[in-house]
C-alpha cells in the first residue's frame, strides 16, 4: 500500500512532462497541458496525504525499496525512499505548492508562447522536489536535486531573448553547479567512509573525512538555500513568471538544502565542527539578509532577501538541535512565502489604499541605527543593498581564478588540433598501460586525469561554441579513460557506455553546430546570440544533448558515470573526485555556451531559412532522445 | 508633472539632455497611471515622418512589422480595394501593389545609434560582452532606493539629497572606493560636477560636437524608463533637468568604470572601433520604388481606411433608416463616459427599453473637482490632467456615528495590513508570519486549487462584514452657485440633453474597474478622473443638478430644468458589470417607480453586455446565459491569477462627436469613443470648441498608447506582465534588475487593432475648421495625422475628412445588415465584428 502510493506521489507529475510534450502548440493545447500538470500534483498531493494518514494509523513501512536501479557485479544503486513524519511533511508540502500554482498558472500564463514549456518544466520540477522530500539516500536525493537545479535554471531563463534572464539563469547554473560537485563529493565520501548513502550516522563517530564530508553537504545545501555567500543569485533569480518565482524562490527550491540538512540531521547531530559551521552560516545569512530585507524597495527582491534570512535561522534551528522546530518553520514559511510572491503585485495597490484612504505613512524607517551610530547608517545601508558584497566573494574565490586558469589555458593552446593529439596521446598511454599486467600505474592514470581537467578548463576558456564542445568531448573522454584504466571489470563496462555515449553525442553536437556554422559563420560568444529564437529545433536538439554529455540524471551516461564512481570510489578516491569535478564543469561550460549562443537577445548575422532541422532530423532525433532516455531509467540489472 | 526649467544654462550639455528629456516618456508613478501619447515629443511631425525619426532617434519600431501587416491584407482584416487607394493616395503607381504584398524591401532610414552609439553597444560590438550585465544592477539598486515612495522599511540616508550627491555619498560609503579603476571615475565626477564630467567623457570619445545630442539621448535611453522616472518625480533642491544630467553623469561614471576595470583600455579605442564599423551593416539604401517604412504606412493607412468605409456606410445607413424623432418624453435618461467600453452598455439598454436616452460625456461631467474620499487625509484631483480642480468636494457622512466606527475598524484593519507588509522583511516578524500565516496560506494554496478567486472572495466578505461602508454623500461646501450652474449647463448643453426634453429620471453613471493584484489597475479606470473611478463626479453631479439653487441659477442662465426632473449619480464596475447606485436613498418617493424601472433594465442590460463580453475573453465560458457571464466576470475581477481581469480599451478604433440619433440601433462593437454633442443647440460652435480642446486630446492619448504599446510592446509598452516586479510605488520593473518599464502590458493590447483614432464630428466642416485652426493642440494632432479628423455634415450627412488643407469626401462602402439584437449578431463569433443594424432602430 504504501509502496503503491509512494510511486504514484512521485511519479504523478510526470505527466505534465508527458503531455506538454505531446500537446498541440499554441492556445489549442493550453488547456490539456494545464490541466494535466494540475492534476498530477493533485494525484501526488492525495498520495502524500495518503502516506501521511497509513503513518500515523502507525501502518506505514518507513523504508521502502523500490529495487536496484543498477545492480551489476557488486556495484549497487537501490531506490530507496523514507516514507517518515520530515519527508512527508516536505513532500506534502510541494504537492500542495506546486499544485497551486500550477492552478494559478493557467490563467496566469495564458497565451504565452512557452506555455508548454512552462508547464512541462514545472512538472520536471514537482517530480524532482518529491525524489528530494522522500529520498531515502544521499545518491537518490542527488537524482531529485539535480532536475530541480536544471528546472531552475530553465525557468529563471524562461524569457529566453532578454539578457537579464539569461544572464540570472546562468548565475543561478554556477552557483548550483559549483555547490552540486561540494554534495557529490560529500556522498562519495561518506559512502567511501560509512559504505552507505543513508541518513544514519551507523559507524561515523569521530572521523575527520566525515566532518569534511559534512561540511561539503553544507556547502551542497548553501546552494541550493542560497545562503551567505553563495546567496547571492537568488537576487537575480526573479526574472521567471511570478508563479515560478513563487514554487522556486518562495517556498519550495530554496527551502530543498534546509531539508537537505534536516534530512541528515542524525549525521550532524553527532558532530560539533559540523555543527558550528551550520549555524555560523545559518546566522550570517540571517543577519545580513535581513538588513538586505529592510533596504530593498522593489517587491520580490525583498522578497528574495527576507526568503533567505528565515532559511538562514532554519539552519540555525538545526545545528541548535530542534529539528521539530526547524521542520515546522520550513512548512509554515514555505506557504507563508509562495503565498507572498503570487500576491506580490498587488502591492501598490495596498499601498495606495493605506496612504491615500487612510493616510497610514508608509515610511516608517528613515534611520535604522541609533543616532549614536550614525555615522555608520549610510555605510550600513550601502552594504546591506549590495547584499554585504556577497556576489563579489563568489565572483573573486570561485569565478575569477576559473576565469583566468581557462583563459590563460585557451591561449596557450588554442588550435582545435590540441585536444585530438592530446587525446591520441592518452589513448596510447592507456592501451600501453591497459597491457601492463595488474592495472595501471598512478602515474599514467594520474596523468590522464590531469589532461581531462585542463581540456575542462580550456573549453570554458573559449568563445567558440564549437572549441568548447571539442574541449568538452576531449576532457569527458580522457577523464573517463583514466576511470577506465584504474578499474576493472563493472567500472569498464560504465567507462565503456560513457566513451560510446560521450563520442556519439559529441559528434551529434558538432555536426548540429556545424550546420548552423555553415550560414552563419563562426559561433562565437562575443558576435552571435539569441540564435534559438530563429532555430528553436536545433536549440533544443544542442541542450538535450548537452545534457545527455554532462551527465544529467536520466541520461545513459548519469548511470555510466555511477558506475565508474561505484567501482573507483574505495580504491581510487582522488580519481573519482576528480572525474566528478570534471564532469560537473562540463556541464557548466556546455549549458553556458548553449545559454550565450541560443538565448538573448538576437545578435549577429542571421541563419538563413531552411538551417533549422527538418521534420524527419527532428523526428529521428526525438527518437534518438527516447531511446537515450529508455536507457538512461530502466533498471540495469545482471 | 514636472516641466524643465526654462533659465538652466544653454551649454551642449543642458540642451543635449532638454532635447532627450522631452523624448522619455512621462508616466506617472504607476497608482496615478494616466493614459498618454507616448511618443508626444515627436508630435510636432507628420506621423509617418515621426515614426520614421523615432526609429532613427530610439529605435522603436512604429507600425506593425511587414509580415504583420502582410497577414492582416491575407486574412481580410485589410482589403485590397483600400490598399489601392492608400496608394493613389500617397501619389504612387499602381504596381506598388506587387512589391507592397511581396517584395523584399530594403530600409531607407539609417539608425543613428549605428553612427553614434552607446558605450554599451561599441563595447558590445567591440568585445562581444555587454556591459550593462556590470553597470545596472548596482545602478538599479541605487535608483530604486533612491527614487522609492515608501516600499524599503529602510530608506537611503542620502534620499534628499540631489541624485548626483546621493551616489557619491553612496560611493564613498561602500565598498566600492577599493576597486581602483572605477574610483577614479568617481573622483572625476566628484571634483568637476555632473555637467562638465559629461562633456570631459565625450571629448575623451573624440565624440564631434554635432553629435553629441546623439550620444546624450542614447545614453538616456538605454533604460528609458528609469530615466524618465528620474525627469517625473520632483526634487525639492534640484530641477529636473538637474536631476537628469545627474542620473547621465552617474550612468556614464559607471560605465567607464566598468569598462576600466574590464579592460583598462582608453574608451576612445572601444569607441571609435565601434563607430569605424557601423556596428555592422544595419542599413541598405532605398533606392527603389519603395522601401519598407513607406510600404508599411501604406499598410497601416489602408488598415485604417477598411474600418473607416465600413464606419462610414453604418452611418449612412443608420441616417437613411432613422425614423423621425418623437416628441414623447424619454422614461429616462443615463448618461455615462463616452469610454468605448460603455458602447455597449448604452446599446442594450436602448434595446431593452426604447424609450430611453443615453448621452456620452467625459468621464468627469464636466466638473474640475479636487475631492476627499470619506477619511481619507488629503484630497486628490479627479479631472483631466492639464484642467485645474476648481471645486473642492468632500464625502459627507449621513449618520456620524457609523462613520466614526467604520473609520475605526478600518483604520485597524489598515495597521494590521501595514504591520504585515513591515513584519514581511524583517528577521523575527517574518518568523512571526509565518508562525500566524502559514496555516491560514496552505488552506490558501488548497483553496486555489479549487478556484484561484476563492480566497479573495472570503476575504471580501470578511472584511465587509467587519467593516461595512456607511453611507456617505459627496458635498461641496461653500459651493459657488455660479460656477456650478456654468459647469453643469454647460455639460448638458454640449450633450443634448434638453431642458424641454428632460425625462423624470437623469442617471449619471462614472465608470472604475475593480481587479486584485494588479499593478496597472489605474489604467483600467477612468483617464477623465486621473486612474480613479468616476464616481465620486458622477453623484457630485447629481447633487448638484438637484441643488435647489443651482437650478435655479440655471433658470436664470436659461436652462429651465423640468421640477419633476430627478438626478441620480452612481458607478459602473466596467470589470464585473455591476452598478453601484449609493444614492438611491435620496430619491424621493415620488420617483421610486422610476429608479425601479431604471434598475430593472439596467439589470438586464448588465447581464447582456457581460455576455457580450465575454466572446472576446477565451477562458469564458461560450454562449453563457447572462447569470452565467455574470458570474464570470465578477470571478475574474477578484481572481489574483487574472493576468486580465478585463480587456480595458483594446478594442477602440474611432470616436464619434454628435447625436445618438446618429449612431442609435447601430452595433459598434464597443469599438467607437461615443460623445454626445448635439450641432443644432451650437450654432457658432462654441460648445465643440470647449470639448474638442478637452475630448480629443484626451481620447488620441489613450489610442495612442494602446497603439505604441501594440506595434512595439518591448520598447513602448510594458511588455509582458509575467515577469514584473513592483519597485517604489513608482512602477514595475522586468525581473530584479531590469527598466521600469511604460506604456500598457502585453495583455492589454494583445487583441489590439493598432490605428489612429478616427474622429467623426458631427458638425459644418468651415466650423470644425476654425476650432482645429485655433486649438494648437487640437491642430497638431489632426494636420499632422496623428488622428484622423472627418467632418459628418448634420444636415446632409457627407462625410469629409481633413486631409491636409483638402477636404477628401468620404464614399460609403457597401450597405450594412440588419438583426434582431445585439445578440444574434455576436452569436459565435470571438474576434472583431462589422457594424450592423439592431432592431428597428431610431427610438425616441
Amino acid at each position: 500500500m504504501t509502496r503503491a502510493l509512494l510511486v504514484l506521489a512521485v511519479a504523478a507529475p510526470l505527466t505534465a512532462v508527458l503531455v506538454a510534450a505531446a500537446a498541440r502548440a499554441g492556445e489549442a493545447g493550453e488547456r490539456l497541458v494545464a490541466r494535466a500538470a494540475w492534476l498530477g500534483c493533485v494525484i501526488s498531493l492525495v498520495a502524500n496525504l495518503g502516506m501521511l494518514g497509513l503513518l500515523a494509523a502507525g501502518r506505514a513501512a518507513s523504508q521502502i525499496d523500490l529495487g536496484a536501479w543498477i545492480a551489476v557485479a557488486g556495484h549497487e544503486l537501490r531506490l530507496r525512499f523514507s516514507v517518515d513524519g520530515v519527508g512527508l511533511s516536505f513532500a506534502a508540502t510541494s504537492a500542495l505548492v506546486t499544485a497551486g500554482v500550477a492552478r494559478f498558472s493557467c490563467a496566469y500564463l495564458h497565451r504565452d508562447p512557452g506555455f508548454r514549456r512552462y508547464f512541462g518544466v514545472l512538472g520536471v520540477f514537482a517530480f524532482g522536489m518529491q525524489v528530494i522530500a522522500l529520498a531515502g539516500t544521499l545518491d537518490v536525493l542527488f537524482v531529485g536535486w539535480e532536475l530541480v537545479g536544471l528546472a531552475s535554471f530553465l525557468l529563471i531563463g524562461f524569457f529566453r531573448h532578454r539578457p537579464g534572464p539569461v544572464r540570472g539563469a546562468l548565475r543561478a547554473l554556477i552557483v548550483y553547479r559549483t555547490c552540486d560537485v561540494a554534495l557529490l563529493l560529500a556522498t562519495l565520501l561518506l559512502h567511501h567512509r560509512l559504505g552507505h548513502s543513508a541518513f544514519s550516522h551507523e559507524g561515523a563517530a569521530g572521523d575527520p573525512i566525515v566532518t569534511f564530508a559534512l561540511l561539503l553537504l553544507l556547502v551542497g545545501a548553501s546552494g541550493k538555500s542560497a545562503q551567505f555567500p553563495a546567496g547571492s543569485w537568488l537576487g537575480t533569480a526573479m526574472e521567471g513568471p511570478t508563479p515560478s518565482s513563487a514554487a522556486f524562490y518562495g517556498a519550495l527550491s530554496v527551502h530543498a538544502g534546509a531539508f537537505l540538512v534536516l534530512r541528515a540531521e542524525p549525521l550532524f547531530a553527532h558532530d560539533a565542527i559540523a555543527r558550528t559551521a551550520m549555524g555560523a552560516m545559518g546566522a550570517v545569512t540571517a543577519t545580513t539578509s535581513s538588513l538586505a530585507a529592510r533596504s530593498r524597495a522593489d517587491v520580490k527582491g525583498g522578497i528574495a532577501a527576507a526568503t533567505q534570512a528565515q532559511v538562514g535561522l532554519i539552519f540555525v534551528e538545526v545545528a541548535l538541535g530542534f529539528p521539530r522546530l526547524a521542520l515546522a518553520h520550513l512548512v509554515a514559511h514555505a506557504f507563508f512565502r509562495g503565498m507572498e510572491v503570487l500576491r506580490s503585485p498587488s502591492i501598490v495597490a495596498d499601498t495606495t489604499r493605506a496612504r491615500v484612504g487612510v493616510g497610514l505613512s508608509v515610511e516608517p524607517h528613515r534611520a535604522f541605527l541609533p543616532r549614536v551610530l550614525s555615522r555608520w547608517e549610510l555605510p550600513l545601508h550601502v552594504a546591506a543593498s549590495e547584499r554585504f558584497y556577497a556576489d563579489r566573494i563568489v565572483e573573486a574565490t570561485l569565478v575569477a581564478p576559473v576565469r583566468a586558469l581557462s583563459g590563460w589555458l585557451a591561449s596557450r593552446a588554442p588550435s582545435r588540433r590540441w585536444p585530438a593529439a592530446a587525446l591520441g596521446a592518452a589513448a596510447v598511454l592507456g592501451l600501453l598501460a591497459g597491457r601492463g599486467a595488474g592495472g595501471s600505474s598512478p602515474a599514467s592514470v594520474g596523468g590522464t586525469v590531469l589532461l581531462g581537467a585542463s581540456f575542462a578548463f580550456w573549453a570554458l576558456g573559449h568563445t567558440d561554441i564549437r572549441r568548447v564542445v571539442t574541449g568538452v568531448v576531449a576532457s569527458q573522454l580522457l577523464v573517463v579513460l583514466s576511470g577506465a584504466m584504474a578499474s576493472h571489470d563493472v567500472g569498464l563496462v560504465g567507462a565503456l557506455g560513457q566513451l560510446a555515449v560521450t563520442a556519439g553525442v559529441g559528434m551529434l553536437l558538432l555536426v548540429l553546430l556545424s550546420r548552423v556554422a555553415r550560414t552563419v559563420g563562426p559561433l562565437d560568444v562575443r558576435v552571435v546570440g539569441g540564435l534559438g529564437a530563429d532555430l528553436p529545433a536545433t536549440s533544443n536538439a544542442v541542450l538535450f544533448s548537452a545534457l545527455l554529455l554532462a551527465g544529467f540524471p536520466g541520461s545513459p551516461s548519469f548511470r555510466a558515470e555511477d558506475l565508474l564512481v561505484g567501482a573507483l570510489v574505495d580504491e581510487h578516491p582522488a580519481v573519482a573526485s576528480v572525474f566528478l569535478v570534471v564532469t560537473a564543469l562540463n556541464g557548466w561550460a556546455l549549458l553556458a555556451a548553449w545559454a550565450r549562443i541560443f538565448l538573448g537577445p538576437r545578435r549577429g548575422p542571421r541563419p538563413g531559412t531552411g538551417t533549422d532541422l527538418g521534420p524527419r532530423v527532428r523526428a529521428a532525433l526525438a527518437a534518438a532522445l527516447a531511446l537515450a532516455l529508455a536507457v538512461g531509467i530502466c533498471p540495469w540489472r545482471s | 508633472m514636472t516641466h524643465l526649467d526654462p533659465g538652466a544654462p544653454d551649454d551642449v550639455v543642458s540642451s543635449a539632455v532638454r532635447a532627450a528629456a522631452n523624448r522619455l516618456p512621462a508616466q506617472n508613478p504607476i497608482e496615478d497611471f494616466v493614459h498618454h501619447n507616448t511618443l508626444h515629443a515627436y508630435e510636432d511631425l507628420p506621423f509617418f515622418a515621426a515614426v520614421e525619426r523615432a526609429w532613427e532617434e530610439l529605435g522603436v519600431e512604429g507600425t506593425l512589422s511587414l509580415d504583420e501587416l502582410r497577414r492582416l491584407h491575407e486574412s481580410g482584416r485589410i482589403r485590397r480595394r483600400d490598399l489601392l487607394a492608400a496608394i493613389e493616395e500617397a501619389g504612387l503607381p499602381r504596381r506598388t501593389m506587387d512589391l507592397l504584398l511581396g517584395g523584399d524591401l530594403p530600409r531607407s532610414a539609417e539608425r543613428i545609434a549605428t553612427r553614434v552609439p552607446t558605450l554599451r553597444d561599441a563595447h558590445l560590438f567591440a568585445t562581444g560582452e555587454n556591459l550593462e550585465a556590470r553597470v545596472r544592477p548596482p545602478l538599479v539598486r541605487f535608483l530604486s532606493g533612491y527614487l522609492d515612495q515608501g516600499v524599503a522599511q529602510w530608506s537611503l540616508p542620502t534620499k534628499d539629497l540631489p541624485l548626483a550627491e546621493a551616489w557619491l555619498a553612496s560611493q564613498r560609503a561602500g565598498l566600492e572606493r577599493l576597486a581602483l579603476p572605477a574610483r577614479d571615475a568617481v573622483e572625476r565626477l566628484r571634483r568637476v560636477g555632473a555637467r562638465a564630467f559629461v562633456i570631459e567623457v565625450a571629448d575623451d570619445l573624440g565624440i564631434a560636437e554635432e553629435d553629441v545630442g546623439h550620444f546624450v539621448r542614447g545614453e538616456l535611453f538605454v533604460m528609458p524608463g528609469w530615466a524618465g522616472m528620474v525627469r517625473m518625480l520632483p526634487h525639492p533642491r534640484a530641477t529636473s533637468l538637474d536631476q537628469l544630467t545627474d542620473y547621465l553623469a552617474v550612468r556614464l561614471a559607471k560605465e567607464v568604470g566598468a569598462l576600466r576595470e574590464r579592460h583598462g583600455a582608453t574608451l576612445r579605442h572601444v569607441w571609435s572601433r565601434a563607430a569605424r564599423a557601423r556596428l555592422g551593416d544595419a542599413s541598405r539604401a532605398g533606392d527603389g520604388l519603395l522601401d519598407e517604412l513607406t510600404a508599411r504606412a501604406l499598410f497601416q493607412a489602408a488598415y485604417e481606411g477598411s474600418y473607416r468605409s465600413m464606419l462610414i456606410s453604418a452611418l449612412a445607413q443608420a441616417r437613411a433608416d432613422a425614423p423621425r424623432e418623437s416628441e414623447e418624453r424619454p422614461c429616462f435618461a443615463l448618461v455615462t463616459c463616452f469610454d468605448d467600453r460603455e458602447e455597449s452598455l448604452r446599446r442594450h439598454v436602448e434595446e431593452r427599453e426604447p424609450r430611453a436616452v443615453t448621452f456620452g460625456a467625459a468621464g468627469f461631467f464636466g466638473l474640475p473637482i479636487v475631492h476627499r474620499p470619506l477619511g481619507a487625509p488629503g484630497a486628490e484631483a479627479r479631472c483631466p490632467v492639464g484642467v485645474e480642480g476648481v471645486f473642492a468636494s468632500e464625502e459627507a457622512p449621513l449618520s456620524p456615528d457609523d462613520a466614526e466606527r467604520w473609520l475605526h475598524r478600518r483604520g485597524a484593519l489598515a495597521k494590521l495590513r501595514r504591520w504585515e507588509h513591515a513584519s514581511a522583511r524583517t528577521l523575527l516578524g517574518s518568523t512571526v508570519l509565518a508562525a500566524l500565516r502559514g496555516a491560514v496560506d496552505a488552506l490558501a494554496f488548497g483553496a486555489t486549487l479549487v478556484s484561484p478567486e476563492g480566497p479573495r472572495t472570503l476575504a471580501r466578505t470578511l472584511v465587509g462584514g467587519l467593516a461595512p461602508p456607511p453611507r456617505a454623500q459627496p458635498v461641496v461646501r461653500d459651493l459657488d452657485v455660479a460656477a456650478a450652474a456654468e459647469a453643469l449647463g454647460v455639460m448638458l448643453r454640449t450633450a443634448g440633453l434638453r431642458a424641454e426634453r428632460m425625462p423624470r429620471l437623469v442617471v449619471v453613471l462614472g465608470h472604475g474597474a475593480s481587479s486584485v493584484n494588479n499593478p496597472h489597475a489605474a489604467a483600467y479606470a477612468c483617464g477623465a478622473c486621473r486612474g480613479r473611478d468616476g464616481a465620486a463626479n458622477a453623484r457630485l453631479f447629481a447633487w448638484l443638478a438637484n441643488h435647489d439653487e443651482v437650478r435655479r441659477r440655471l433658470r436664470e442662465t436659461g436652462f429651465a430644468l423640468p421640477d419633476d426632473t430627478v438626478f441620480v449619480g452612481g458607478l459602473h464596475d466596467t470589470t464585473t458589470d455591476q452598478l453601484w447606485l449609493d444614492d438611491r436613498a435620496h430619491v424621493p418617493a415620488s420617483h421610486a417607480a422610476d429608479v425601479e424601472h431604471f434598475e430593472r433594465v439596467l439589470a438586464d442590460a448588465l447581464g447582456e453586455n457581460a455576455r457580450e463580453r465575454c466572446r472576446r475573453l477565451v477562458s469564458a465560458p461560450r454562449a453563457p446565459s447572462a447569470a452565467s457571464a455574470l458570474r464570470h466576470v465578477r470571478a475574474r475581477s477578484l481572481d489574483p491569477s487574472e493576468v486580465r481581469p478585463e480587456l480595458g480599451h483594446a478594442t477602440v478604433a474611432a470616436a464619434i462627436v454628435g447625436r445618438r440619433a446618429r449612431t442609435r440601433g447601430l452595433f459598434l462593437d464597443r469599438r467607437v469613443f461615443l460623445v454626445s454633442y448635439d450641432p443644432t443647440l451650437d450654432v457658432d460652435g462654441a460648445l465643440l470648441d470647449r470639448l474638442l480642446g478637452a475630448a480629443l486630446p484626451v481620447g488620441a492619448g489613450i489610442a495612442l498608447e494602446y497603439y505604441w504599446s501594440r506595434v512595439d510592446p518591448e520598447h513602448l509598452g510594458a511588455g509582458t506582465k509575467l515577469p514584473h516586479n513592483p519597485v517604489g510605488q513608482i512602477g514595475v520593473m522586468e525581473g530584479s534588475h531590469g527598466d521600469l518599464r511604460t506604456g500598457l502590458p502585453t495583455q492589454m493590447v494583445e487583441i489590439h487593432e493598432p490605428m489612429r483614432l478616427q474622429v467623426f464630428v458631427e458638425a459644418a466642416v468651415d466650423v470644425l475648421r476654425s476650432i482645429v485652426e485655433r486649438r494648437p493642440e487640437v491642430r497638431r494632432l489632426v494636420e499632422n495625422e496623428w488622428v484622423t479628423l472627418v467632418a459628418l455634415d448634420p444636415v446632409d450627412g457627407t462625410a469629409r475628412r481633413l486631409r491636409g488643407g483638402e477636404l477628401v469626401v468620404e464614399g460609403a462602402s457597401a450597405p450594412i445588415g440588419r438583426v434582431a439584437s445585439s445578440a444574434d449578431w455576436t452569436r459565435g463569433h470571438d474576434g472583431p465584428l462589422p457594424p450592423v443594424r439592431v432592431g428597428e432602430g431610431g427610438g425616441p
